[in-house]
């Protein structure tokens, strides 16, 4: 009898303590995968003003060089694969395939020299350089949440438990860092002069 | 035989001490990146360019721009970001010097690299609004870059921070005028405090004790714990001292806690 009640208070502590375990390792889980899921969003919303900013910059640049019908054909394809992208792999793809469609643009951009002095031209790009930044500061911190994430995922005992609820391990977004710099290098060097910036005055000489 | 022993007992020294320095070492390799300065107040010149009656002055325009506006807003000059690009080195800074965070995400970061002759604003998050790339790019394109072409570097970093600190203070409804007034630190050795705070100081002697107390009185197996302790220690950061017009005060760093964020890499630029 005192035998059977000791070993039923036995069996509960351990079911207790072994369903508090597995409760903690799958909140562990749901936080690690909300905040992968957040960091991806960061970087999605960056890819998105991106793609409309390079929809405006393409209208622009047509203006000035509506011939180069080859390089605007590989830039609207690499819109359509962005817009059609479900999973963060597809997008990361399409993307990529972005990059290339857009430094492939801003190298025949170079060619007008006239198109460079538009102040719509001029915006645009200081909005798509500070996009891309923004997407290389969104992307190096997702990555990072990548890495957590699968190391939590991958780690026992918490792998038995992420198998167990479908929580898989995700996977980055690798840069291709020679892509990624030719973008924003378009130079505005010499088109202003220095007299342009008087018109406020600098603070008296102590 | 002594002597043979000592040597014995050195050489393992020397091979301890070897294997520290090796273990030590690959972290350190592997982080190529350029250092980043400690921040010396709302204006560090690790490029030195800026004037130090200059510096003074703006160091008092951009306290009087936080007391009205809550803004935190560092200036950095250096000398060169090399291997990176000053577009991924301020979102460091930024972060290094814990401008702010996620609550408190209205900080600016002017950074100048003279090598790399660009000048850029880091804009968090709190100020994407009001400070748009395509108004920092151009301003700085219009009234910033041609004063660095010119040589006069402190005009060119005051212009810039007086605009930007207009346009803020505009759109706060205060207004934030040049005074002129200079603002001066201690001049302590490393320019951020003497000595250890007290809070610290009793910190450390607690660690202390607890693990004599381990070594001697634990298990065997030795150092426990301490680990949990250290992790509420995260933020004390201190507030700015403060100090009007001609007056002086110390440094207490950035007052931003916790690991969030306060800005992703926005803001614009121009080369000169």
């Amino acid at each position: 009898m005192k035998a059977g009640m000791i070993g039923l208070v036995v069996v509960v502590v351990l079911l207790l303590g072994l369903g508090g375990c597995v409760a903690g390792n799958f909140n562990q889980l749901v936080r690690g995968k909300a905040d992968l899921d957040n960091k991806w969003n960061q970087v999605n919303n960056e890819l998105q003003r991106r793609n409309d900013l390079i929809g405006n910059l393409v209208e622009t640049v047509k203006g000035a060089a509506g011939q180069e019908q080859a390089v605007f054909g590989e830039i609207a394809n690499a819109r359509a694969a962005m817009a059609g992208a479900k999973t963060p792999q597809q997008t990361i793809a399409a993307a990529q395939g972005m990059d290339g469609a857009l430094g492939r643009l801003l190298v025949v951009v170079e060619n007008y020299p006239q198109l460079k002095s538009e102040e719509a031209f001029r915006q645009l790009m200081d909005q798509l350089e500070g996009t891309e930044n923004r997407l290389a500061t969104e992307r190096m911190r997702y990555n990072n949440t990548v890495r957590d994430y699968n190391v939590l995922v991958q780690s026992f005992p918490m792998n038995l438990f992420a198998g167990m609820f479908h929580y898989t391990p995700a996977q980055g977004y690798p840069v291709d860092e020679s892509k990624v710099r030719v973008v924003p290098k378009v130079d505005f060097g010499g088109l202003r002069t220095p007299a342009a910036g008087t018109t406020t005055p600098a603070p008296s000489k102590p | 035989m002594s002597t043979r022993r000592a040597w014995a007992r050195r050489s393992v020294a020397v091979a301890v001490f070897a294997a520290a320095l090796w273990l030590v070492a690959p972290v350190q390799a592997e982080k190529g990146d350029a250092p980043i300065p400690a921040a010396t107040g709302f204006v560090t010149d690790a490029a030195a360019i800026i004037g130090e009656t200059r510096q003074a002055q703006l160091e008092s325009y951009l306290d009087q721009l936080k007391a009205k506006t809550g803004v935190q807003f560092a200036v950095l000059t250096v000398g060169s970001t090399a291997p990176e690009e000053p577009e991924q080195y301020k979102t460091r800074v930024v972060q290094e010097w814990k401008l702010g965070d996620e609550k408190h995400d209205e900080v600016l970061l002017l950074l100048v690299a003279m090598q790399e002759h660009k000048l850029v604003f880091e804009t968090g998050y709190g100020l994407e609004g009001t400070l748009t790339d395509v108004w920092e790019a151009g301003m700085l394109r219009d009234l910033a870059t041609p004063r660095f072409r010119a040589g006069e570097y402190d005009d060119g970093v005051t212009i810039a921070v007086l605009e930007a600190a207009k346009r803020i203070a505009d759109a706060k409804g205060v207004s934030v005028p040049w005074t002129g007034d200079a603002l001066r630190y201690d001049a302590a050795p490393s320019r951020h405090r003497r000595g250890l705070p007290p809070i610290v100081v009793a910190f450390l002697l607690f660690m202390l004790i607890s693990f004599v107390l381990n070594r001697f009185n634990g298990p065997r197996g030795g150092f426990r714990g301490g680990g949990p302790w250290i992790g509420g220690m995260g933020g004390w950061g201190g507030g700015f001292g403060g100090g009007g017009g001609g007056g002086g005060g110390s440094f207490g760093g950035f007052g931003g806690g916790g690991g969030g964020f306060s800005s992703g890499g926005g803001g614009g630029g121009a080369g000169w």
